[in-house]
């Protein structure tokens, strides 16, 4: 090792802070070499010094004064009021709740993005189903056009048909329509009025029935492979003809 | 003298700082219990048995009386709201002295003037702020040990907070590398780091001060 080596290492060999086997080294070098015996001999005065540095002495009412605050400022936080106490335990920033917090606002909010998305999900696949399907479907079966029914007076023979446990989908398309038409689910007792038009029943499923601006009406036959799916435009208050439609 | 007597008083000589320390740990560790359980007595006791460490130290750390006195107090509240967590297999002045360098850190980043107090290592050269000793004959040991102190107290200064931290308690407190590594919460390849860093810086201030005194005479 060189002179500058063993310059780096004095501060820490002077200290015993260095390994045996660096001491060795160092001992053997500044033996030899009596520039880096007067540095070591500079460290050993200045670390004698640090040794010596003491304060000044501080007189006994320091210390006093010292604990004295000290326990002023303990006697008034075990006499501090409950309220207050409670406030700055609530206020006093914690890591855990800190991390709670911000790791619950994550889910709400992923939650919420979620089931927005599905929603719309839902409304493309309903507005494709109302544009693509009603006329092939109503054709393909053989049934009569929807005012023919309309006509025909009360369908309650058809309405327990709803609750058939398994329903196959014509074209395949996925099995949501139940939660967003609640026909299916509910019995269609559509009334006769006096007049010769349906009264529709009230009932909670009027409401998602009659917020699209295509009222869709599914009935289930029942052959399990047949379905009535009927398309209608949605009913205004001046629709009074289209009330059937509506209650459904 | 009977040699056996002679043999006695040895025996005595040696037994007695070993059981003072015993009952010094064991009337601590029962302050230390009792202060947990609430009992300010107790608490004042521990104060007044630690005081002059903390006070100390903190002085060390931080260059004047009044930083040193308002760290102490903050340790103290420190020490006795955290008291219950504190293990009787630790060693309490270890314990004492991270929360003691905790408080000194907190405390030098709140005064910012704390850099602007003291001078640095090239201005503190230049200045001569430091009055340099009077060569009289007879000149008095305490003045010699006032400037002294006054010096290394100007060269610690200059140093970073973990350097100065870790040097006071190497070199003054005598602590080993591993117990300043573990009060520090640091390695001790970078506690060594530190350390050698820092007596270099002390020993080139303390050089420099040498030759601006040479050069003035």
């Amino acid at each position: 090792m060189n002179c500058k080596q063993i310059q780096e290492l004095l501060p820490l060999y002077v200290g015993r802070d260095l390994k045996e086997s660096r001491v060795k080294l160092v001992t053997a070098h500044v033996q030899s070499c009596a520039e880096c015996a007067g540095a070591a001999d500079e460290y050993r005065e200045t670390r004698q010094l640090l040794q010596q540095f003491a304060p000044p002495p501080f007189s006994e009412a320091v210390y006093a004064g010292i604990r004295q605050q000290v326990l002023r400022k303990i006697g008034r936080e075990a006499t501090a009021p409950g309220l207050a106490r409670l406030f700055e335990s609530l206020f006093r920033p914690r890591l855990r709740w800190a991390v709670a917090t911000a790791l619950l606002l994550a889910v709400c909010v992923s939650a919420f993005y979620l089931i927005s998305n599905r929603r719309n999900d839902r409304q493309v696949a309903d507005s494709g189903r109302t544009v693509d399907r009603p006329t092939s479907i109503k054709e393909s079966e053989g049934l009569p056009p929807a005012s023919t029914v309309k006509n025909r007076g009360p369908v309650q023979g058809l309405a327990g048909l709803t609750h058939q446990p398994k329903r196959k989908r014509i074209g395949g398309a996925p099995d949501r329509s139940a939660t967003v038409n609640s026909t299916d689910t509910q019995p269609m007792t559509a009334q006769t009025l006096p007049d010769g038009r349906s009264e529709p029943d009230a009932g909670p499923a009027r409401e998602p029935a009659t917020s699209g601006k295509t009222l869709r009406v599914e009935m289930q036959t029942a052959d399990p492979n047949i379905r009535i799916i009927w398309f209608t435009p949605q009913a205004t208050k001046q629709d009074s003809p289209n009330k059937f439609s509506k209650g459904i | 003298m009977p040699s056996g007597a002679h043999e006695m008083a040895l025996a005595v000589e040696i037994l007695l700082p070993v059981n003072a320390l015993t009952q010094t740990q064991t009337s601590l560790t029962r302050l230390i219990e009792r202060a947990a359980s609430g009992d300010t007595a107790a608490f004042e006791q521990i104060m007044i048995h630690s005081q002059h460490r903390v006070m100390a130290m903190t002085w060390r750390i931080l260059g004047n009386e009044a930083d040193a006195r308002d760290a102490s107090q903050e340790v103290f509240l420190r020490v006795y709201k955290y008291l219950g967590r504190f293990k009787q297999d630790q060693d309490f002045f270890a314990w004492l002295y991270t929360i003691t360098v905790n408080v000194c850190r907190d405390i030098a980043k709140k005064r910012q003037h704390h850099s602007d107090r003291f001078t640095s290592l090239a201005a503190g050269a230049d200045e001569g702020a430091l009055a340099v000793p009077a060569d009289q004959e007879g000149a008095e040991e305490a003045l010699i040990h006032t400037q002294q102190r006054e010096l290394i107290a100007r060269a610690m200064a200059t140093l970073p907070d973990k350097e100065r931290a870790s040097i006071v308690l190497r070199d003054v407190e005598g602590l080993s590398t591993d117990e300043v590594a573990r009060i520090m919460k640091s390695s001790s390849t970078t506690v060594r780091s530190q350390i050698s860093s820092a007596r270099k810086k002390i020993k080139i201030y303390c050089e420099q001060y040498l030759s601006r005194k040479e050069r003035s005479q």
